[in-house]
Parts: structure tokens; C-alpha cells; sequence
């Protein structure tokens, strides 16, 4: 049995934008690593122990969070789209 | 410290596996549809979802696992955890939603709506199972070592125990079980992190600066234990670690199954944000606070170190040690048996997706062409649950004594180089044709697990040789472009001659 080939899912493209911002952040973070190491170890200020790396790390892990969060705070529920809508 | 008679452990061990039977009781008398056991009926809310992807990820391989590694190669255990969040953005972004709208029960469902779906079908399930059967070994390995510390009960017997388990909830309470066994494992786990990560703070007057300066003073990194480089890996196998994890993550069939348990793309994206927050906290719990804990209180201490100065039970264990350590008999019988519970819940989940892919996608779709009725294919998902049980217990004996946290890093390169490559170019290109998606997926696979098994962890320290064909473990940052590039070549060479409806449409 033949039918019309369904076409490609549309492009949430603020969605794609804010997924490239994170994965554009991890590649920095990774850049961080090995261009610049001595600026992750280094003591944030005198006579503190923190150093950058665990500083840097924590903000690889909370700002994709936000990211997520303002990616999808937008999002408006379309009843249409409910689950019997799947049947393949 | 000896652990093996806990009866604190042994108590919160037995108290969970009750809870946990009685929960897939209640869902073994809802669960008489195909609906229900691969989907739980499409009505799980987006807080419920959220905290069951968080269940689903922050597996015992990640706890165990980053704890350890923290303790042995520092601050490289990150590259574990940051390019997951990216993956997560990406998920949100480009997978959920579509995923949602186009799915059923597997994702490879949503691969084939736009192909042939016999040949998609057939390697999508084989890259499922792939990476289902990866993942589920460094559970078996978790599960063994852990049971077998808690209890003096042999690792074989141990992991013939989580099987058994893994089986009974998935069998009799399919997905609506798995869901809520993870729901309440996430609740468990989340909360006693937080417990050791405030005692452990507490230990330092709530002073990361002493907490880290102790750590570096006992390590023998030094101040090098928060700097890169521990793991001692190549610029191109860090980033071939970190590609794999961030575009594997989307490509995760377990996850990608948790999409279909909600009622509408846009919970999914919601319920998505929510299990990303958790994953965040969690992530930050273990690499903020409990990875330098476990090296501050546990290196050197005589009461949880052998004499060759290696930790009791491996690194996998410091975690444990650590709840030993602060709370006594009473915090390690709670945090062993979550770390248990996790990975029952772990397991579970995926089974429903390896189940999923043998029952739905290879017999109901491709052997039966999508004529089985329902009662049949419920059936058939029960065996499909016993059959990957059995399988899961024999590799998680052959493959004990691996670090499991490097096997978690392994099986997100299949994902990324099979799963995703399919999944996201059948979407959203609208020129990748059959046998495009076919050869692209198939090398993705080919060269990922190929290159895995020549690698020094399968090679030399499973198959027993003296040395490794290819000096690396990590192979996405050659298999997962190499797929998309073999996809977007034959697909261009290629041309899709007419659509044909999946078979199941066709008989409704």
C-alpha cells in the first residue's frame, strides 16, 4: 500500500538556537581545558583555595539548565497533539 | 570496615524490594494493553516524567561510577556530566517534541515514518538493543559488586538476583512499573546526596575551600586532583568522550521511551526540563561536594583501604564508604540500598526498551508485518522481557570487574553513531531516503562497536589479550560523523522509491 511521503518535522528554531548556545558553551568549556588550563587552576582571588576549574565547572552544569528553562517557558500546549494522533 | 553483615542495609535492601513489588502488583492489574506496558497508557504527568528521565539517567554506573572516578582521576570525572546537560539541550531542542508527536512506543517509530519501515526497523532495534545491552552491563556489574559487599553473596548469584527482579517488574508490570519504581528511586536518591553532600560540608564548618584544600593535601594528584588531566586521556579521545556523551544522550532508546508515557509533545518538552533540573542538581551534588568528600575521608583510612593502599571493593565502592563514613551502619544500609534500588530502576527501564524493540519493532512490525493482535504482542513483550533478562545476567558475569562508569562512555558512542545519526536526519531532512538512513545507521553501528571491542577495555582486559588492535575506547569522534557522512552520500546517490505505509497503519 503507497502513499504521500510525510514531510519533515518543522525546525523549532528558538529551540535550535538554544541548543547550539549549550553545545557551544560545552565546546568552550572543552577549549578551556587545553588552551588556557593555568586559568582554570588558578585562585580565583588571595588566599582562596577554589580554583577556577571548580567554578567553571559548576556553571557548565547550571547554565544549561537555564538554557532548558527558557527554551521551553514558552511552550503553549496544543491539544491536537495528543497521543492518538501516533498510530504508525 | 566490613560491610557484609549490615543489618541496617540488609532491612532498607528488603524493604525496597518490597516496595517495589507492591508497586508493580498495582500496575501488573492496569497493565492488559500494549498502551500500558510500552507507554503506561500515555498519562504520566510532566512532573511525574521529569523525575522518572531523572531516575531513568542518574543510574547507579553514574553514581558509583563518578564518585570513584573522582576519587581515583579528579576533576576529569566532569567530562561525564557537563556534555550531558549539553545533550539534554539538544534533546529539548530538536528530539522531544517531534519525538513525541511522531512516536508510538519506540523511537524507532518515529524513524520510520518517512522510510521503508521493514530494513529501518530492523537496524534501529539492533542499535537499541545494542546500546540497551551496553548499558544494562554496567548495571549487572554495579548490582553484583554492590550486593555482594552488602551481603557476602557470591556476584554471580548477586546478578542473577537483579536479573530475576528486572524481570518481574518488567513482565508483569511493563512500563507503568518502571515508571514508578523510578519516580520513587529518584525521590530515595536525590535525597540521601543531599543528606551526605550537607554532612559532608558539615565536616568543614560549610567551607568548600577546606573541604577542597584537604583533598588536594591527601591525594596523590595533589593540587592537580582539580585540574584536567587525571584520566590521563588525548585531547581528541576527550573530545571524542564528550561528542559521544552529548549526542548520545538524544539518541538514548530509554529515554527516548519516556516521551511516549506523556500525553502530548508539549509535556514531553516540559517533562524534559524538569528531569534536566534534577540531572543538574545531581551532577552538582557528586562533583561539587561528594567527589572531593570521598577523597578527603576515605583516602588513607585504614578502616575502608586495603594495605596495597587500593579502596575495599574498588573505586566503584567510595561512594559507600563515604555514607559509612559519615552516618555509620545506619547512613550505608540507606545509601547501599538506594544505589540498589537505582539500579533495579536503571534496569528496569531499560528492559522496557530492549523488550520494546524486540517485541514491537522486530516481531510485531517486521516478522508478524504488524498483524499480531494485542493479546499476542503483550505476550510476546512478557518473553522479550525474560529473553533480555537472561541475556543481560550472562554479560553482566562475563564482563565483571570493569569500571563501569568507562562502559557508560562506551555505550553513549553506539547511541550517538547509530540511534541519533537515524533519528534525527529521518525528521528533519527531507532528502535522507532508505538507503541512506540504512548505511549510515549500519556503519554508525559497524564502526562503534567494532572499534569498542578492538579497544583496550574489550580486548585486553575482557578477551584476555596481551595488547589492544586500537589504543582507544572511545570511539564517536570517528563512528558518529562517518555516519551521518555514509547517510547524506547514499542518500544523495539514492533515490526513495515510492512510500509504503508502516505495515501496522496499514492494518488499522
Amino acid at each position: 500500500m503507497s502513499s504521500v511521503r510525510p514531510d519533515v518535522q518543522p525546525l523549532d528554531v528558538s529551540g535550535a538556537i538554544y541548543a547550539f548556545v549549550g553545545l557551544g558553551l560545552a565546546g568552550f568549556y572543552m577549549l578551556l581545558w587545553y588552551v588556557a588550563p593555568g586559568l582554570m587552576t588558578a585562585p580565583v582571588w588571595s588566599g582562596s583555595s577554589i580554583a577556577w576549574s571548580m567554578v567553571l565547572g559548576t556553571l557548565a552544569l547550571a547554565i544549561p539548565v537555564l538554557l532548558a528553562w527558557m527554551c521551553a517557558r514558552r511552550d503553549v500546549e496544543d491539544t491536537s497533539e495528543a497521543f492518538e494522533v501516533a498510530k504508525h | 570496615m566490613e560491610h557484609e553483615t549490615n543489618p541496617v542495609a540488609i532491612f532498607f535492601f528488603f524493604a525496597i524490594i518490597a516496595m517495589t513489588l507492591v508497586v508493580t502488583y498495582w500496575a501488573a492489574r492496569r497493565a492488559n494493553s500494549t498502551k500500558q506496558l510500552y507507554a503506561a497508557g500515555g498519562t504520566i504527568t510532566a512532573g511525574q516524567n521529569g523525575l522518572a528521565i531523572a531516575g531513568d539517567l542518574a543510574s547507579a554506573a553514574l553514581f558509583l561510577g563518578g564518585v570513584g572516578m573522582f576519587f581515583s582521576a579528579g576533576y576529569d570525572a566532569t567530562l561525564y556530566f557537563f556534555p550531558a546537560m549539553a545533550g539534554f539541550i539538544l534533546m529539548l531542542g530538536f528530539v522531544a517534541g517531534p519525538m513525541r508527536r511522531l512516536g508510538r512506543f519506540t523511537f524507532t517509530d518515529a524513524a520510520a515514518v518517512r522510510l521503508s519501515p521493514v530494513p529501518i526497523r530492523i537496524l534501529a532495534a539492533l542499535a537499541s538493543l545494542a546500546v540497551t545491552l551496553m548499558y544494562m552491563i554496567a548495571q549487572m556489574i554495579g548490582a553484583g559488586g554492590l550486593i555482594e559487599i552488602l551481603f557476602g553473596i557470591p556476584y554471580t548469584l548477586s546478578v542473577i538476583i537483579v536479573g530475576g527482579l528486572m524481570i518481574i517488574y518488567v513482565a508483569f508490570g511493563g512500563m507503568l512499573a518502571t515508571t514508578w519504581v523510578q519516580i520513587i528511586k529518584a525521590g530515595l536518591m536525590f535525597g540521601a546526596l543531599l543528606v551526605m553532600s550537607i554532612m559532608s560540608l558539615a565536616h568543614f564548618g560549610f567551607n568548600l575551600d577546606e573541604l577542597y584544600a584537604r583533598a588536594a593535601a591527601l591525594h596523590e594528584l595533589g593540587a592537580d586532583l582539580f585540574q584536567p588531566g587525571g584520566l590521563g586521556l588525548s585531547p581528541g579521545q576527550t573530545f571524542s568522550l564528550a561528542l559521544a556523551i552529548a549526542i548520545g544522550i538524544p539518541g538514548m532508546p530509554h529515554i527516548l521511551m519516556r516521551f511516549f508515557t506523556v500525553p502530548n509533545p508539549y509535556v514531553a518538552r516540559k517533562s524534559l526540563v524538569v528531569g534536566m533540573g534534577m540531572m543538574g542538581m545531581f551532577y552538582a551534588m557528586v562533583f561539587v561536594v561528594l567527589g572531593a568528600a570521598g577523597v578527603a575521608f576515605i583516602t588513607g583510612n585504614p578502616d575502608f583501604m586495603l594495605p596495597d593502599g587500593s579502596p575495599r571493593g574498588g573505586t566503584n565502592m567510595i561512594a559507600l564508604h563515604l555514607a559509612a563514613y559519615l552516618g555509620g551502619d545506619i547512613l550505608f544500609g540507606a545509601v547501599a540500598a538506594i544505589a540498589f534500588a537505582t539500579i533495579l530502576a536503571v534496569v528496569a527501564g531499560l528492559t522496557v526498551a530492549a523488550a520494546s524493540a524486540l517485541s514491537h519493532d522486530l516481531f510485531s512490525n517486521v516478522f508478524a508485518k504488524g498483524k499480531m493482535t494485542e493479546k499476542q504482542e503483550t505476550f510476546t513483550f512478557r518473553a522479550s522481557a525474560l529473553a533480555i533478562g537472561a541475556i543481560s545476567i550472562l554479560l553482566g558475569i562475563a564482563f565483571e570487574g570493569q569500571n563501569i562508569i568507562y562502559l557508560v562512555g562506551m555505550l553513549y558512542s553506539i547511541a550517538a553513531s547509530a540511534t541519533f545519526p537515524i533519528l534525527v536526519m529521518s525528521m528533519f531532512w527531507s532528502r535522507l531516503t532508505t538507503a541512506g538512513a540504512v548505511a549510515g545507521g549500519s556503519v554508525g553501528l559497524a564502526l562503534s562497536v567494532g572499534l569498542i571491542i578492538v579497544g583496550p577495555s574489550v580486548w585486553v582486559q575482557v578477551l584476555g589479550n596481551p595488547e589492544a588492535l586500537l589504543p582507544f575506547d572511545q570511539p564517536a569522534i570517528v563512528s558518529a560523523p562517518t555516519a551521518f557522512a555514509v547517510m547524506i552520500i547514499v542518500s544523495l546517490l539514492t533515490k526513495e522509491k515510492g512510500f509504503a505505509e508502516p505495515a501496522q497503519q496499514a492494518a488499522e
